[in-house]
């Protein structure tokens, strides 16, 4: 068993590969809990696929592709906005666009600018062979940075995400804190693309979070109930990869996944099932199976 | 002193609030009625600049009252709030002292005494520790008076705090402003109910779209402007 754990250790590849997944487990829980509580989750997912165009080109220009991934993923955000508040149209049919859209893009760039060496597969779905050094570095300044940043202003952006109008009438510059997450939302995901893979890294921002919410009633409790769960759920993925050869991101959010699902069972407060006694735990069952059969 | 001067608002093309004036001296309970729609919360957010208005001026004392927001406390209506938002009773109201207590720094120990009062005075300083999603309507409406509360504004906007309260929660919603007026503030609240409580008011503001009347209770609930401003209804 222990040999099972220290094994992949000996690879550098793979120690880079844990340091990061302990730092994403805590990055994503902090930033995806801030995402849940404003309803903000397919927000983040919007902004990891519309970084795609953004690598593509910084890319080509030879520039570093975090930048370019910045600048899309912020650009996204602000395009989604753009929509709602000049149209009619709801915040969700804005995302879905602006979404397939940015990704379109970027997959057109990539073959179309040649940057061919941007491996597709590998930032879709994620690959720790890719990890350097310098991908570990990278993701500690953004975690210490986003860590710090949230800490010290956490009372704003608490009355703030529960309670915008209220943030805004008390005179907070709610703009600027609203394009902060934004922001952090984008350097997270940008700290995630090697391990995870864009279409993925929804999973690790709001998985961890909403298990902790199954589990504590306060913002920052979620955070750090979160963070347990980031961890465990991204070094457990990295070990599945490891030894099945299957991509990182999907083995992460499957752990992710699995996670939650004992949990939303198991909870103490909310689980479906402690909260039934055994006789009405039948019952329960049978009248899902029966509202099943009516659908 | 309040002062409103032609306020317009407009969602997308159509009008929700036309040319609005009136002021308010300090120390007043104001009501503001008016049917569903008739564009009361819409009022009091453009008020506020908490959304753009098309033209009009606000002044508090002689200033805009956009400059003035921390003299301010707003209670939104309830649908407005996330009741699932993981969160306590006693951070709620401690929320409150957000901008007094001000960037990169800890609410005080006065700060926390404010809060504690604001708990204790409308009856919630047992359930500090609960979510608020496990309140009832009226304790999630206590909370939110005393988020007001501890905010010691000179200006207060309610809207609708009176949705989904017993009689008891009522009578401490009234006591406190009764004690509010009494410190010469200023309050504004929407409401629907045009029942017994009309004669806690000191004035009365009839909208829909535009105002249709404002004054003392006698002279704003006549069956004429009722009329006018609901289309048939009659006060009991
Ligand atoms: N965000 C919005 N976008 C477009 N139209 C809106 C928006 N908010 C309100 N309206 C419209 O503006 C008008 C005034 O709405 P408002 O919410 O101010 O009414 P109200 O007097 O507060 O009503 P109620 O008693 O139901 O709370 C309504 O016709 C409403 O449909
Ligand atoms: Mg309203």
């Amino acid at each position: 068993m222990l040999d099972f754990l220290i094994e992949p250790l000996s690879f550098e590849f793979m120690r880079h590969a844990l340091a990061i997944a302990i730092l994403l487990g805590i990055l994503c829980s902090v930033v995806g809990s801030f995402l849940i509580v404003q309803h903000m989750g397919m927000m983040g997912d919007v902004i990891a696929h519309s970084v795609l165009p953004g690598l593509s080109i910084a890319f080509f220009l030879g520039i570093d592709i975090s930048i370019g991934a910045f600048i899309a993923g912020t650009l996204s955000a602000l395009v989604v906005a753009l929509i709602r508040s000049q149209s009619r149209l709801k915040v969700d049919t804005a995302m879905a666009l602006v979404l397939s859209s940015f990704l379109a893009l970027g997959v057109t760039l990539i073959k179309l600018l040649k940057t061919n060496k941007l491996d597709l597969h590998n930032i879709l779905f994620g690959d720790i062979l890719g990890v350097t050094p310098g991908d570990v570095w990278h993701t500690l300044a953004i975690t210490i940075t986003i860590l710090l940043l949230v800490k010290l202003f956490y009372k704003e952006l608490l009355f703030y995400t529960f309670d915008p109008l209220g943030a805004q009438a008390s005179g907070l510059p709610i703009t600027w804190i609203y394009l902060g997450l934004i922001a952090a939302i984008t350097l997270t995901v940008i700290a995630s693309m090697q391990t995870v893979g864009v279409l993925l890294i929804i999973s690790l921002l709001i998985g961890p979070g909403i298990t902790a919410y199954l589990l504590v009633k306060e913002l920052h409790l979620m955070m750090g109930v979160g963070a347990v769960v980031g961890i465990i759920a991204s070094v457990s993925g990295m070990y599945f990869s490891y030894y099945w050869d299957i991509p990182s991101g999907p083995a992460i959010v499957l752990v992710v996944f699995g996670l939650f699902l004992l949990t939303l069972l198991f909870s103490p407060s909310q689980g479906i099932l402690t909260r039934l006694s055994a006789t009405s735990r039948s019952a329960w069952i049978m009248q899902q199976l029966n509202y099943l059969k009516k659908r | 002193m309040l002062q409103v001067q032609n306020l317009a608002v407009s969602y997308q093309g159509v009008c929700a609030v036309n040319s609005i004036s009136f002021s308010i001296e300090p120390g007043k309970l104001v009501g503001v009625i008016g049917p569903n729609g008739a564009g009361k919360s819409t009022m009091i957010k453009a008020m506020l600049g908490l959304i753009g208005s098309s033209s009009g001026v606000v002044k508090f004392y002689s200033r805009p009252l956009k400059q003035q927001l921390k003299q301010v406390a707003y209670v939104p209506q309830r649908s407005q709030i996330d009741w699932d938002y993981p969160i306590t009773v006693w951070n709620v109201v401690m929320m409150s002292r957000t901008v007094h207590t001000g960037w990169f720094k800890e609410p005080s120990y006065q700060s926390k005494e404010i809060v504690k009062a604001a708990l204790k005075r409308v009856g919630m300083w047992e359930l500090q520790n609960r979510q608020i999603g496990e309140l009832s309507g009226g304790q999630q409406q206590r909370v939110f008076l005393a988020r007001a509360l501890a905010q010691q504004a000179e200006l207060l906007f309610f809207d609708e705090p009176f949705t989904a309260i017993d009689k008891k929660t009522e009578e401490i919603v009234f006591e406190i402003f009764f004690e509010l007026k009494a410190q010469n503030k200023t309050l504004l609240v929407i409401s629907h109910d045009l029942g017994e409580n009309l004669s806690y008011y000191d004035r009365f503001l009839l909208m829909n779209k535009q105002m249709i009347a404002d004054g003392s209770k006698s002279e704003v609930l006549t069956a004429v402007n009722l009329q006018k401003a609901y289309g048939h209804l009659t006060i009991q």
